[in-house]
């Protein structure tokens, strides 16, 4: 078969590919978005024992690889009777290791705020939970959007670690498609024009952003 | 669980085979990325062209996708290297690619009367560039670069997927084999790793305490 036709043939397994790809990093984002805001509240937690859970749970997270956190939960947790199929390790994964990075994207939107906006609140009589929720989050949310766009593209390149834990997403599908047909420099090309299609126009979505809304 | 010391040997060569790899991935990475920031700022269109083009390809798929396009097509079009040596360029021309757009923006921070005060005093471009502008840049990049050099040893455990036997591939293989179980394997993983960035995070400190001591104040002289 000529490479044309060829690639042709294999374009809608890769596409299925990469509709896997995106649906794990939706899910994984929105994983990441919630479990970001309870590790956020114990980072910035006025108890010392709470802040020192939060920043070792962001530590441990941020300085250990994907690899290595995707196969704690692929090979550990069966030990323990939890049977789990891959997609779903796949976006635990994923999603907890981008919540460290998250959770210290809201605290830098959190100490962006003006001390004199809850001085301000104090002043109104406002209570501490109203003014976190109605005066501050709004604020410290505004800056941290490029920065979670940001991650957005980034988990969505890190899908392609979620091959070693049996996903077929886009880079899973080549790698299966080239060890059939050894056409790696075709298959992989085109896999790299692929993520590239995605991530070259979305990069500069995430620049439009950066400039129209600031940054952390 | 005993481990006999043949298997003990086996790791620490893993870990040191670990280290290895993101010290000299870390140590390329960073020229790299400077000398591709300064070339982003480039009069020549040609050569803003050549970096911009390495920087969104290496930024634009991930660091385990560029290393297997490194090690099977790189030898399709006749070049033959040991995984080991693929890994670590790709690993240095990754982050090398982030840290050039962290190098140029620092850069760009840097006032441009400072570039004109040097050009008033008849400095030379390379004294400019190495002497006044970089210097500046410099502390305004560290911060950044500290986070790349983890991601470059965290990047490493992607090595273990072509066949590098470092610390990922070593304990896998060990867990595979039931010479350790999986628990206290994968767990011991995470350990690793998490020692192994304690030294990186040091470096990164000192560098930063040294690239801002113009900046603290003299201790008064006793009298």
């Amino acid at each position: 078969m000529s490479n044309t036709s060829y690639a042709w043939s294999v374009l809608p397994a890769l596409l299925r590919g990469l509709k896997v790809s995106v649906e794990a990093t939706g899910l994984s984002m929105a994983l990441a978005l919630i479990a970001g805001v309870p590790v956020c509240l114990l980072r910035i937690s006025r108890l010392r024992a709470l802040r020192v859970m939060g920043v070792a749970i962001i530590s441990v997270i941020r300085n250990t690889p994907l690899l290595a956190q995707l196969y704690v939960y692929f090979y550990v947790l069966p030990e323990f009777h939890i049977e789990l199929s891959p997609l779903v390790v796949g976006v635990l994964g994923l999603g907890t290791h981008f919540t460290a990075y998250i959770a210290e994207t809201y605290r830098a939107g959190y100490e962006s705020v003006p001390a004199g906006q809850w001085e301000a609140a104090a002043a109104l009589n406002l209570g501490r939970v109203i003014t976190l929720g109605r005066i501050v989050a709004p604020q410290a949310l505004r800056p941290t959007i490029p920065v979670l766009a940001n991650y957005l593209l980034a988990m969505f390149k890190d899908t392609s670690v979620l091959t070693a834990v049996t996903v077929t997403e886009l880079f899973g599908a080549t790698i299966s498609l080239s060890n059939e047909s050894f056409r790696f420099t075709l298959l992989y090309s085109m896999m790299g024009l692929l993520y590239l299609a995605v991530c070259y126009p979305a990069g500069r979505i995430v620049a439009l952003l950066e400039r129209r809304l600031g940054s952390v | 669980m005993h481990l006999t010391s043949y298997e003990i040997h086996t790791i620490l060569t893993g870990i040191g085979k670990t280290v290895v790899i993101a010290v000299l991935a870390n140590v390329m990475a960073f020229p790299i990325g400077i000398a591709a920031g300064m070339a982003r700022l480039s009069r020549w269109w040609i050569v803003r062209f050549v970096t911009g083009v390495y920087i969104e390809v290496f930024r634009g798929t991930s660091a385990l996708v560029q290393l297997f396009y490194g090690y099977f097509v790189l030898p399709q079009i006749g070049i033959h290297l040991g995984s080991m040596t693929v890994g670590t360029v790709v690993l240095a021309l990754n982050a090398g690619a982030y840290a050039a757009e962290t190098a140029r923006g620092a850069i760009q921070s840097v006032p441009s009367g400072q570039m004109e005060a040097a050009a008033a005093l008849n400095l030379s471009w390379l004294t400019t560039r190495f002497r006044i502008i970089l210097p500046q840049a410099w502390r305004t990049m560290l911060p950044s670069f500290g986070n790349l050099a983890i991601d470059v040893l965290k990047g490493t455990s992607f090595l273990s997927l072509v066949g590098v036997p470092e610390a990922t591939a070593t304990i896998t293989n060990m867990s595979l084999t039931h010479a350790l179980k999986p628990d206290s394997a994968y767990v011991g993983l995470l350990v690793i790793y998490l020692v192994l960035s304690i030294p990186l995070v040091i470096v990164v400190h000192l560098l930063e305490r040294r690239a801002h001591r113009h900046l603290r104040p003299v201790a008064a002289k006793a009298t």
